[in-house]
């Protein structure tokens, strides 16, 4: 059974808050990058995995294919380090019944109809319900781009997103 | 420090955009750098958005140009490498003064393997643990 160490929402998955940070933060061996298209596309599951500092294993997984691993093989050995790039895709992963009870997100980077609650981490009406969900079904939310720095708690994210929301 | 000559084209790519200073700050060193520009990482650019302004710039670059980015395993470079899927394009990670200088220095030739590599070799020379030894005994 693989063990997680740190499940992280960074649109930009592995980069270097990652490779200089947060790896030697954990003592994770294998990365696993569960998203749909990234699973699709094998150039760049090539760059991801050049990526990853030497020594790090890094599997590239669908949510289905995830989701069945987890069922059947309790995604095999290792202590994982686990990137989704969006909240949706971690929401799905977690409805559909892989037990992550942690979620840090690092980096959601702005666009249309997006608001930016902390730094570079921003949230669209969707996120901030999907997390929400997530946090009263008892898991632990929170926002945090680097170890040296201070992070911030989902809930008060949330009403920040909806004070500057309201504020238009 | 962008201008039009026909030195052969160097892209920096960096997290903040440290790399447009450190070209200003090596004029100091090598004189006028001609050729070279960069496009820098902010935070709150999406990894999207970053290669779609990468790939606007590299476009235009003729073949057998260069790209230096700052931390291999980072946006940066992870934005290169996904771009030499279809463009012809060299690629170095780890941008430091001496780099920029020695490439800069290749710039009158299409980079190639070979001048990557010389790059690569003179700036790893570069780096040094610098300390004078307490005895020599060939001064003695």
């Amino acid at each position: 059974m693989a063990e997680i160490e740190l499940v992280r929402i960074d649109s930009r998955l592995i980069h270097g808050q990652v490779v200089t940070k947060w790896i030697k933060q954990t003592s994770a061996n294998r990365i696993v990058i569960i998203d749909d298209s990234l699973f699709a596309d094998d150039f760049m599951k090539e760059v991801y995995t050049m990526a990853a500092p030497p020594g790090i294993e890094v599997n590239v997984y669908s949510v289905d294919f995830a989701v069945d691993y987890w069922k059947k093989e309790k995604m095999g050995k290792g202590k994982l380090f686990i990137l989704f790039k969006n909240v949706e895709t971690v929401y799905r992963t977690i409805k559909e019944g892989v037990p992550i009870n942690d979620v840090q997100i690092g980096g959601l980077g702005g666009g249309p109809g997006r608001i930016s609650v902390f730094g570079p981490i921003s949230f669209d009406e969707e996120d901030s319900k999907m997390l929400k969900e997530l946090e009263q079904e008892k898991c632990h939310v929170y926002l945090h781009q680097v170890p040296d720095e201070s992070k911030m708690e989902l809930k008060k994210a949330l009403e920040r997103y909806h004070s500057l929301k309201t504020k238009g | 420090m962008i201008s039009k000559s026909n030195k052969h084209e160097i892209l920096l790519l960096t997290h903040g955009g440290w790399g447009e200073t450190l070209a200003k700050t090596l004029t100091m060193i090598i004189g006028q750098i001609e050729g070279v520009s960069e496009i820098a990482l902010n935070p709150s650019d999406s990894p999207e958005d970053f290669f779609q302004k990468v790939e606007c710039k590299v476009k235009k670059m003729p073949t057998n140009s260069l790209i230096i980015t700052d931390i291999a395993g980072g946006t940066t470079s992870n934005v290169a490498l996904k771009l030499s899927q279809n463009y012809n394009i060299n690629i170095l990670s780890g941008l430091s003064s001496i780099m920029l200088i020695e490439a800069v220095m290749r710039q009158n030739r299409p980079f190639t393997e070979e001048s990557l590599n010389e790059i690569k070799e003179a700036t790893l020379m570069n780096c040094q643990h610098l300390k004078v030894p307490k005895s020599n005994p060939a001064n003695k």
